[in-house]
């Protein structure tokens, strides 16, 4: 339950009804604002073993520091901002671009001086081209100081149009890749239209940009990521990013990818730590200074829990894995808010400390006066008895000594070794070349070292395609790959561009393959994706598979019309054109695939896609192909008939276009299996055959159907209209009929007869109060544009049970529409006393004074996890559960308990981003809400509250409105005070440090525990566990989560009786990404017996898998007469060992 | 003059029908395709292009609200100032505001305005932000993004052109179109202009044509480089020096040259001619400025002087910070003095120290009128980014979208603004009036110390 959206609670509700001021917020401060003196911060600080944290630099002399970056002088550079989050009427704004120097090279910066001030807000500074780039609200800028005295006097504006919807979203994270390209994000909120001479370019939503400063040229290289402020390149140019807002961890930045949030994006790239907290900053860090373990993996802020975390990636086919590891720094100090790392001249690492005890300003009061505006520190960690690196000195060093430093073990050193080589312009050229020549064959970073050189070219815009052909050509797979991308950049400058990266998409390495596959969607010509689909020869992983996906479709405009002019067909290899049409997936690819279909050319295995393409996309003639296809008698061994089926129903409802042909033969598959049978009753409706009204008749009454069928033929007769069905329908919903059968058919009803449906529900809800019955009953009356308004007129003068009506009215809360007329009808009917609304502000402090001295944690995650507070239906913790609201692992740590006490109460107050329902009416009268997921060209894609991807074409929708949050406002109503204490106790735990942080061990969070029917428990029973998992007989699971701590309580199983005794079942489960074996670890062994993929294995406390790339189903039966150990299943690595995997998380 | 074509709304208040012979003039000199030709010709000629069409040019009127739409040539134009100071300069009776609506990357369709929605959303915000502001004139200044779509996306930039024109006639203002600017050729790595050049006088063509069929005056700003008369008028200091920063947007020169022209076109100014002459302590001649309280004092003169405007802003100084233009300076020329040193000083401040020969002609350009032009100049500049933090606040997601349920209490500051706005205006109006100076010529043996 909770915050299914926003985590924290605007003012806004305190203000309400009454004339408090701000001093009356200031009143309320709940937690004590911590003293400011740095070092009681840092002795707050628990650091990893071996390192220890020094100040660098503080307040006064620094202010809320944004974004950090050294200059080749060693000197840091700081944006800073007090003007943040927004500028006052009459303020000036004054905010400022810093640099803080360490001149005695004591690790304490003994100066900052003001090189620019008068910003806006600047969220980003980069160093470079003789002076900086400054990310300045609409603008790009950069600054020069042309005289020398230490502070800008020109100021250009580089690039300008960059959207402020969001003053935590505006451009920012300014970072220059090895190539000299020049990288800046946006957030989602931001919609950027900006005018450069190549061209007007935009971007609606988050993304990170790539920008050559010399040319101008402006493209966008990933899209989405909800607000992305970290990236930063591994020593071979790859791209990770990180999310201050999303819940994956690191992201594998693939070239041209789409990621969560992306508008447009119809397929989406996960991040490589689902279920993760929300990270700022980014640093690979290296070098001497560091321990060797350390060289390579990256460090990010977890500024919202207060900790600098680790992450250690490693290789997984064409992308990559990453590994949490334990925290550089973490700390009870509630104003620590690290958000950004860079590594420092010196070989330490630098953090920049927001010093806040408020983050955000979306869900927290632009003026709230907790928020800190003064306040700000860099802090320095280093490794004790490691020597520091000498600085090197890099500016005013001969061009020999530059190039020179491009082979040292710092990232540090290379980069701006590489900035200064590159800002002395082509005067360095020979001496490059000459510097290429000597590296050395014995060396063994020869190819790294080579690549370095490749990117001092390429910053200089200088092709230099010997280097580059001898690297594509490179031993070591990274460069190969590196090598592959600067090709594409080059690819207007070389001869023979297409062929070479051509070459490469059959590379042994399956990240090389990737990169020339990305690189050839920057060919616009046909020959390009033919050489880019010849990819599909090798092995294909999720990373390849998207790569493909994404050039099939950027490059169609130029393939597609030659394969419908038939004057292409990707050398005669049907999986490849095929694999591209799907891609596309757009009207013009229906005849080629009928085509391929007739010819007899498509693989068994891929003829459901096909055909559900085919469906979804072609005209009458083509979907009666379909429709032939699925109804043949053997027609269930070859195809999904109700995925088929469903398609065509939607192509009916959707596109308006139904099969040609006799449609009634749809009438053989009401007797087929239960969900084909389903299918076809929603055919019979949509297509309105009535010819067979009366065997869905029969079919809704009969005794003893699966409900999903009997839903579907009751729906069926309602689509079908007419007075007949109206009639069939009144007599169904009439009490004579079982109940169940009542209540499908005045759902099915509603949509055809509002008012009439309306009166029976109310007759209904007089005598029944099942939950189940209510809520779906009410669903029924919602999803309907008129619906609520023919339940509040039938509610007039009517008298129903008091559970019922605020069962009812929970479904309307969750709604999220204020639906005022039908919550008065209920709240009257119900006789419900009118709740007051809000909170006192005395009561407030009351009651967050009450948590802290009363609230266990510990009981309330007990009650977090009660069915009826459903919580887990919607909020994950560590990625486990619901997807609907935010993930709650780190709530604790980032809202202040007022925050979360008004979330709870008034959950619509404050909505974090990326989790406000939208209320869609579509022109068949229904209204739906949910959550949006994304929109490409042709459908709106949202989750419901039922954690339901719900998609509707974008030609289907009348109007779409915001609407507050999906959470229920009066979930806590059920609770009693004591028990409210400890939920929000509980909740202002998490992520805290203490029991309720997640751990970074691979745990098994989510699992699915048996429900076994009856039928289902009597099978066990017979014929034992082994069989009936063998036979794959147990389909009955419902979710079950890990405590915070790991472990699975035995308490969360649902034992059945058995000739071995009570017996409880649980799985859960693994995904593959590279093979090879991994450890299971077991807690204990005691009484459990263990299946994987319903293969029954040796159970032992530490297993060794060996499992082949995919997702594996792991089930343990518990004996709970001789179990007394809650479980807890944790993935290890095992020495040497190639494999990848991890512990499927989500709902 | 017969024929006088009858405006759409005639029977509106007078001010439109006031403006009519000079929309006539326009109809018969914007003369489709010849016109850019007979205004190159004429510029070459003549020296401001209003003078080319003769007659009445197109007059602001006290009391205008000057609405400027368009892309970065406009969006960009309200942190340099130099084509309000101008017009604001040029009419010191009257009270002009100006609301500057620009949005980089804009189309004619609004599409840099519809936010999180769509196109049509955009154009919505463009239509519902132009008419509440109440404008009586309305600067076009659209063009330069549209042009990428190049020739295949000329219909629709005509037609939404028309549809955006004919949208916001409802304000029955007056239309002024600017052409956009030619992509100036920097060299590489920059792109070569040649082809978005030829796509950029089509979509002149079609804003040149939709001026002469609203009768509504076209400014054309192509031909920048090469120096057009009304260029030539101010000489600029360094013809090799870019107008634009990238090829497509103006730099602080390209503002200066490019407003110039505008202002030129827009405000029925003769030729700066700003002159004193004195002999003795005789006023021989003056001319645009107002000489009273002549007399003489020992060993020099001394004189009240109030420009009937004030100068136009200088011209912006180059990264070594020399002029990169002539500004308007006000020639002043003594003749009959006595052999010697003489000080000019300007409200007691020693301006220059010259032999009586020197004084004989000499142009003042940066005196107090100067300063106060550039004050004007700093106020609008100001009084600009109060506007833009008032029309386009940050964070408008929280303050007015979809999550103003949690800020959008903080919304009530944002028209706090507007007496801010205001309160530069009215330090504007102050300012933008000339007031009267001393001036002492005196010889330097009574200065000297």
């Amino acid at each position: 339950m909770i915050a299914r959206q926003r985590l924290f609670v605007s003012t806004l509700t305190l203000l309400w009804g009454m004339t408090a001021s701000i001093s009356a917020l200031a009143q309320r401060a709940e937690f004590a604002i911590p003293d400011p003196d740095p070092e009681i911060e840092r002795k707050s600080f628990v650091v990893a073993e071996g390192f220890e944290v020094n100040l660098f630099a503080a307040d006064p002399s620094l202010a809320k520091p944004i974004q950090m970056n050294f200059d080749p002088q060693g000197r840091l550079w700081v944006v800073s901002s007090e003007v943040y989050p927004q500028i006052k009427p009459g303020q000036v704004a004054n905010d400022k671009v810093l640099i803080l120097e360490d001149r005695d090279g004591d690790g304490r910066a003994d100066r900052t001086s003001v090189f620019a001030e008068g910003l806006l807000i600047p969220t980003g500074v980069e160093p470079g081209d003789g002076g900086a780039y400054v990310a300045n609200s609409t603008e790009l800028l950069h600054f020069q100081d042309q005289d020398g005295d230490g502070k800008a006097d020109r100021k250009r504006v580089v690039l300008s149009g960059f959207g402020t919807e969001d003053t935590h979203h505006i451009l920012h994270t300014l970072r220059w890749g090895p190539d000299g390209s020049l990288h800046f994000n946006q957030s989602i909120y931001i919609h950027s239209h900006i005018e450069t001479p190549h061209g007007v370019k935009r971007l609606g939503g988050g993304g990170i940009w790539r920008f050559r400063p010399r040319s101008l040229e402006l493209d966008v290289f990933i899209r989405g990521l909800v607000n992305p402020w970290g990236h930063h390149f591994d020593r071979w140019g790859q791209s990770f990013a990180t999310d201050g807002a999303g819940g994956e961890g690191i992201n594998y930045c693939l070239p041209g990818a789409y990621y969560v949030t992306a508008p447009d994006a119809v397929r989406i790239l996960a991040g490589l730590n689902p279920g993760s907290p929300k990270y700022c900053g980014e640093e690979f860090v290296s070098g001497a200074h560091l321990p060797p373990a350390w060289s390579g993996s990256i460090l990010t802020n977890d500024f919202r829990g207060n900790r600098v975390c680790r992450f250690v990636l490693s290789e997984d086919g064409a992308g990559y894995s990453s590994r949490e590891q334990p925290e550089l720094i973490k700390t009870p100090h509630v104003a620590f808010r690290p958000i950004d790392v860079k590594m420092g001249p010196d070989g330490a690492i630098y953090i920049a400390d927001w010093y806040n005890p408020i983050i955000q300003h979306g869900e927290v009061d632009f003026r709230d006066p907790r928020r800190d505006h003064t306040r700000g520190r860099i802090w320095r960690v280093t490794a004790k008895n490691r020597p520091l690196v000498p600085r090197p000195k890099l500016v005013g060093a001969s061009t020999e000594t530059l190039l020179e430093a491009l082979k040292a073990s710092e990232d540090w050193t290379r980069h701006n070794a590489r900035r200064v080589l590159t800002e002395r312009g082509r005067e360095i050229l020979p001496k490059l070349k000459d510097w290429v020549a000597s590296i050395s064959k014995e060396d063994p970073n020869a190819e790294t070292l080579k690549l370095e050189g490749l990117w001092v070219y390429q910053s200089l815009d200088e092709i230099e395609p010997e280097l580059l052909r001898s690297l594509l050509n490179s031993p070591d797979h990274r460069v190969r790959a590196a090598a592959v991308r600067t090709a594409g950049h080059w690819r207007l400058h070389l001869d023979d561009a297409l062929k070479l990266i051509g070459k490469s998409v059959a590379d042994p390495h399956p990240r090389v393959r990737l990169e020339a596959v990305r690189a050839l969607a920057l060919f616009p010509s046909k020959e390009a994706a033919e050489a880019a689909m010849a990819g599909l020869d090798h092995p294909v992983d999720r990373f390849l598979d998207y790569a493909l996906w994404l050039t099939a479709r950027d490059l169609a405009p130029h393939w597609l019309p030659e394969v419908q002019a038939g004057r292409l067909d990707f050398q005669g290899k049907p999986e490849r054109l095929i694999f591209a049409l799907l891609a596309v997936d757009s009207p013009e690819v229906v005849k080629p695939l009928t085509a391929l279909l007739k010819a007899g050319r498509v693989p068994s295995e891929l003829t459901s896609k096909v055909l559900s393409t085919i469906a979804a996309r072609g005209e009458p003639t083509d979907l009666e192909l379909v429709f032939q296809l699925a109804i043949q008698p053997m027609a269930s061994d070859r195809v999904n008939r109700p995925l088929l089926l469903d398609t065509l129903v939607r192509a009916t409802r959707e596109r308006k276009v139904r099969p040609t042909g006799d449609l009634t033969k749809v009438q053989l598959l009401l007797m087929a299996d239960n969900a084909t049978r389903a299918a076809a009753a929603r055919a019979a409706g949509a297509w309105k055959l009535d010819s067979l009204r009366a065997s869905l008749v029969s079919i809704v009454s009969s005794k003893g159907g699966p409900e999903s069928v009997q839903r579907a033929a009751t729906d069926a007769l309602a689509e079908m209209g007419g007075e007949a069905s109206r009639a069939d329908l009144k007599r169904l919903a009439s009490p004579d009929s079982p109940g169940a059968t009542r209540r499908l058919a005045i759902g099915a009803l509603a949509s055809v007869e509002p008012e009439t449906a309306a009166r029976l529900a109310v007759d209904r809800f007089a005598e029944s109060s099942r939950p189940g019955e209510v809520e779906s009953l009410m669903a029924r009356f919602l999803e309907l544009q008129n619906g609520s308004k023919a339940l509040a007129q039938a509610l007039k003068g009517k008298s129903i049970p008091a559970d019922v009506a605020k069962l009812a009215l929970r479904r309307v809360q969750a709604s999220g529409r204020p639906e005022e007329a039908l919550t008065q009808a209920l709240s009257a009917s119900g006789q419900l006393a009118n709740l007051p609304k809000g909170i006192s502000p005395g009561e407030l402090k009351q009651l967050v004074e009450e948590v802290a001295k009363h609230g266990s944690a510990q009981r309330g995650e007990q009650i977090f996890r009660r069915k009826e507070l459903s919580c887990l239906k919607c909020h994950a913790i560590a990625g486990a559960g619901g997807q609907v609201g935010p993930g709650l692992e780190s709530v604790g740590a980032s809202a202040p308990l007022d925050y979360l006490i008004e979330s709870l109460m008034n959950p619509s107050k404050a909505i974090k981003e990326n989790y406000h329902a939208l209320v869609v009416a579509t022109e068949d009268g229904k209204i739906v809400t949910g959550i949006k997921l994304r929109q490409t060209e042709s459908n709106l894609i949202l989750r419901d509250a039922e954690d339901q991807e719900i998609s509707l074409p974008l030609g289907s929708i009348e109007d779409q409105k915001p609407a507050g949050s999906l959470m229920p406002e009066n979930l806590t109503e059920s609770l009693t005070r004591s028990e409210f204490l400890d939920l929000v106790r509980f909740l202002s735990e998490l992520g805290k440090i203490g029991p309720y942080s997640i751990s970074k061990e691979r745990v098994a969070r989510r699992w699915r525990v048996l429900e076994p029917t009856k039928d289902e428990a009597d099978r066990i029973s017979r014929n034992g566990l082994d069989a009936t998992l063998e036979t794959k007989g147990l389909t009955t699971w419902a979710p079950a989560y890990s405590l915070v701590s790991g472990v699975l309580p035995l308490s969360a199983l649902k034992p059945t009786r058995t000739y071995q005794g009570m017996i409880g079942l649980a799985s859960t489960q693994v995904d593959v990404t590279t093979a090879g074996p991994v450890k299971l670890r077991l807690n204990s062994i005691d009484g459990l017996k263990l299946w994987v993929d319903d293969q029954r294995i040796e159970t032992q406390t530490d297993l060794t898998l060996d499992l082949k790339p995919g997702v594996h189903t792991l089930t343990i039966s518990v004996d709970m007469a001789r179990r007394k150990d809650n479980l807890l299943c944790t993935l290890e690595d095992l020495p040497n060992s190639p494999a990848r995997a991890a512990m499927v998380v989500g709902k | 003059m017969d024929g006088v074509p009858v405006p759409k709304c005639e029977s509106e208040p007078t001010k439109r029908i006031a403006r009519t012979p000079r929309r006539f003039l326009w109809r018969q000199l914007v003369n489709h395709y010849a016109l850019r030709v007979v205004i190159l010709l004429a510029g070459l000629a003549l020296t401001t292009p209003h003078l080319a069409f003769g007659g009445d040019p197109f007059e602001l009127r006290d009391g205008d609200r000057i609405v400027l739409i368009g892309d970065d040539l406009i969006e960009r134009n309200q942190k340099r100032g130099y084509l309000e100071t101008q017009l604001i300069i040029r009419n010191p009776d009257k009270s002009l505001v100006f609301r500057n609506l620009g949005w980089s990357a804009d189309t004619v369709f609004g599409d840099s305005r519809a936010g999180f929605g769509t196109r049509a959303d955009g154009f919505q915000q463009l239509k519902s932000h132009v008419l509440g502001l109440k404008p009586s004139v309305i600067l076009v200044g659209y063009g330069m993004s549209d042009s990428f779509a190049g020739e295949p996306g000329l219909l629709a930039f005509e037609k939404g052109l028309g549809i955006l024109l004919d949208t916001l006639e409802e304000s029955k203002a007056t239309f002024v179109f600017l052409g956009p600017i030619e992509h100036e050729s920097l060299g590489s790595p920059l792109p070569n202009p040649r082809g978005h050049n030829r796509s950029l006088e089509l979509y002149r063509d079609v804003l040149a044509r939709a001026a002469q069929a609203r009768k509504s005056p076209f400014i054309d700003l192509s031909q920048l480089a090469p120096a057009g008369a009304e260029i030539a008028l101010v000489t600029p200091a360094r013809e090799e020096a870019p107008l634009t920063s990238n090829g497509i947007h103006l730099n602080a020169k390209g503002y200066w040259v490019v407003d110039t022209r505008i202002a030129n076109t827009l405000s029925h100014e003769d030729d700066w001619k700003c002159s004193v002459r004195l002999d003795g302590d005789e006023l021989v001649a003056s001319n645009g400025v107002e000489v009273s309280g002549l007399r003489s004092i020992p060993d020099g003169i001394r004189f009240e002087a109030r420009l009937r405007r004030l100068p136009d802003p200088s011209a912006p100084k180059d990264a070594a910070g020399e002029a990169t233009g002539d500004g308007q300076g006000i020639m002043l020329e003594y003749k009959g003095l006595k052999q010697g040193r003489y000080t000019l000083r300007i409200d007691g401040k020693p301006v220059r120290t010259a032999s009586a020969d020197e004084w004989g002609r000499w142009r003042l350009t940066n005196g107090p009128d100067h300063s106060q032009t550039e004050a004007v100049r700093t106020l609008v500049n100001e009084k600009n980014r109060l506007y833009f933090y008032r029309w386009r606040p940050q964070n408008e997601t929280y303050l007015f979208g979809f999550r103003k349920h949690e800020q959008g209490n903080n919304a009530r500051e944002i028209p706090l603004f507007d007496p801010l706005v205001e309160a530069k205006e009215k330090e504007i109006a102050r300012l933008r009036v000339p007031v009267s100076h001393v001036y002492e010529l005196i010889r330097e043996s009574e200065v000297g110390q």
